[in-house]
């Protein structure tokens, strides 16, 4: 389990985290998102170590993240992983060899068998896509309890996502691995996380589980004989509202069936409820402060 | 395998190749040297490639920390920083001190075999006065490049301690009236041709008190620097890397202090040029003409250091 509590980071004057606290049950896939400059890098940094929270802490298992110890169980993968001038797909196990006894050479080699990359070509002249797909068959040859991975996704093709997707949900079952992945592809977090936290503000906003977010709200669009405005709407539980003439498109707080009554009340000329996914919920979320 | 031996062992063995051409090289050039003179040898090559392995060994050590992307992945090893920290430390120093052993070993079997010089004690104490004094240089020059974050910054953080104490002594030198001592006051100047090599040579190595406290205050400098090394390096902070290098052990310190004992000593004749200097200096810092009040209180409290320069040499 890793317990995040009351953390801030400060770069310079400016402060990057203001007291976030989060809890992750291990054996689960979460998905931190937030709008970029939230603090979800700055978060997965202080996760995997980089940086040294000013205050606060961060434990995995109540072991503290700074003990390098607890850190053999954490593998972070960032945007831009690190590589030298030289370094081939080979060359790099000689580092992560050294300090993770658990990285399975078979399953790295089959792994990256699979995009045909001659084993001597330096990582520089491979495309961000290959050489992402490098790092992420280390991961998860590498097979840690808690894996941290930022924008992991970026640069791959479809197939190639639907195969580490799959790869890194056989860790989960297989090995109760937990991992936590910083992405701006909400769909993709949607599709492959079971629970998410948003970062927004300086800390964690909202967080829980994926099904329960969407759950939670419900979205109906509306026409109205006459002008709509937003003051039809002031009784209701409105997390995000776009008015435009008659037609209105609305995120309610609720069930969907007691909402639908309410705003039968209104007397629209068309009510429909439509789909509301994880990215409208998120892009609620950021924008709950200028609702209405 | 505990994580400091493996962390060594990656880095020992990614540096051995550097090591094999560095030996080569330097070899080749004391050996060069030495075939040229002939007949007795000041030791200058080899001093020259000690102080330039104490300068160019640090940058290459810890190079890997200066660059935002790979501090990611080498700070969230399951290694420590303190161990990360010796780890370079230590694998520096042996780059350092088996190039220049075997540099030395080589020109000795020259001396007492095709020379056949038989008198060669001098050389030993040399050898092991020079080992110390290395350690301390590198010691020094570490701890300056830890203090940048970037690897161009740490390579002029060296040369301005390295060569910063000449500045410094000249100027208590003509503040207090010393006479002598100057020749300690470069880092890199007991190594230098009328160095260490010529007092051992000549036997004249007899401590004045003022030698004494030289001595005294090199070692406590060279220590200091060592345990500065370390402490600054578990306090990297990994989000400033590759930005403006801004320790106080850095551009803030030692702009105003080779500004204002240059102008101090040199300055009724140079001050523009110091001046100009200094202004470059702040710019090469913030990266950029825009200045802060800090910056431009130092350039102000530079006047009275200018004001002493000219009452000095009038």
């Amino acid at each position: 389990m890793i317990k995040i509590e009351n953390l801030s980071y400060f770069f310079g004057n400016y402060q990057a985290l203001n007291g976030v606290s989060l809890t992750l049950e291990s054996g689960t896939i979460t998905g931190l998102v937030g709008v970029n400059g939230a603090g979800k890098s700055t978060l997965l940094r202080l996760m995997a170590g980089c940086y040294k929270a000013d205050i606060g802490s961060i434990t995995y298992d109540g072991e503290n993240v700074n003990d390098e110890n607890t850190r053999k169980d954490i593998f972070f993968l960032p945007d831009e992983p690190y590589y030298t001038h030289q370094d081939t797909m080979k060359s790099i196990i000689s580092m992560y060899k050294h300090f993770y006894p658990t990285l399975d050479l078979n399953t790295y080699f089959r792994l990256v068998k699979e995009l045909n990359i001659d084993e001597c070509k330096p990582l520089r002249a491979c495309s961000k896509g290959m050489r992402r797909q490098i790092y992420i068959a280390l991961a998860i040859s590498i097979r840690p309890k808690y894996l941290l991975l930022d924008e992991a996704f970026d640069g791959l093709d479809p197939a190639t996502r639907n195969k580490v997707k799959n790869e890194l949900i056989n860790m989960v079952d297989n090995y109760d691995t937990t991992i936590i992945i910083a992405s701006h592809s909400l769909r993709e977090i949607e599709d492959f996380c079971d629970k998410y936290a948003i970062v927004d503000d300086k800390n964690v906003k909202s967080c829980g589980d994926i099904s329960s977010i969407t759950e939670e709200c419900c979205k109906f669009m509306l026409a109205f004989k006459e002008e709509a405005s937003k003051e039809l709407f002031v009784n209701l539980p409105v997390v995000n509202i776009n008015v435009n003439g008659k037609f209105v498109t609305a995120v309610f707080k609720g069930e969907g069936r007691k909402i639908k009554e309410r705003l039968i009340e209104l007397s629209p000329v068309v009510l429909e409820e439509q789909a509301f996914d994880f990215e409208e919920a998120f892009i609620c979320e950021v924008k709950k402060d200028d609702k209405l | 395998m505990t994580s400091f031996k493996a962390y060594f062992n990656y880095i020992f063995k990614r540096s051995i190749l550097r090591l094999l051409v560095t030996l080569a090289i330097a070899v080749t050039a004391t050996m060069w040297e030495a075939l040229l003179a002939k007949e007795d040898s000041n030791m200058q090559t080899i001093s020259i490639i000690l102080r330039l392995l104490c300068t160019v060994v640090p940058p290459l050590e810890l190079y890997t920390f200066k660059n935002r992307r790979n501090a990611d992945i080498l700070f969230s090893l399951p290694v420590s920083r303190k161990k990360q920290a010796l780890a370079h430390y230590l694998n520096g120093l042996i780059q350092v001190l088996v190039t220049y052993a075997c540099c030395f070993i080589a020109v000795t079997i020259y001396y007492s075999m095709a020379l056949k010089k038989e008198n060669l004690q001098y050389y030993f104490v040399y050898f092991l006065l020079s080992l110390i004094l290395s350690i301390l240089i590198y010691s020094v020059l570490m701890f300056a490049f830890n203090q940048a974050n970037t690897v161009v910054d740490g390579v002029i953080f060296e040369l301005l301690i390295g060569f910063g104490g000449i500045w410094v002594m000249v100027f208590f030198s003509v503040l207090f009236d010393l006479k002598s001592g100057f020749i300690y006051c470069s880092l890199y100047a007991p190594l230098g041709v009328d160095g260490l090599f010529q007092i051992v040579k000549n036997n004249s190595l007899v401590m004045t008190t003022g030698g004494v406290w030289l001595c005294v205050a090199w070692a406590i400098i060279g220590v200091a620097c060592l345990v500065g090394y370390f402490i600054t390096f578990e306090r990297i902070r990994a989000e400033k890397i590759g930005g403006i290098s801004d320790s106080i052990f850095g551009y803030k310190t030692l702009i105003p202090i080779w500004a204002y004992t240059l102008l101090a000593t040199l300055g009724g004749l140079l001050c523009v040029f110091i001046y100009i200097c200094m202004l470059v200096g702040y710019i090469i810092f913030r990266r950029g003409f825009k200045l802060t009040k800090s910056d431009y209180l130092a350039i102000l409290c530079s006047l009275p250091f200018l004001v002493l320069g000219f009452t000095w040499m009038y």
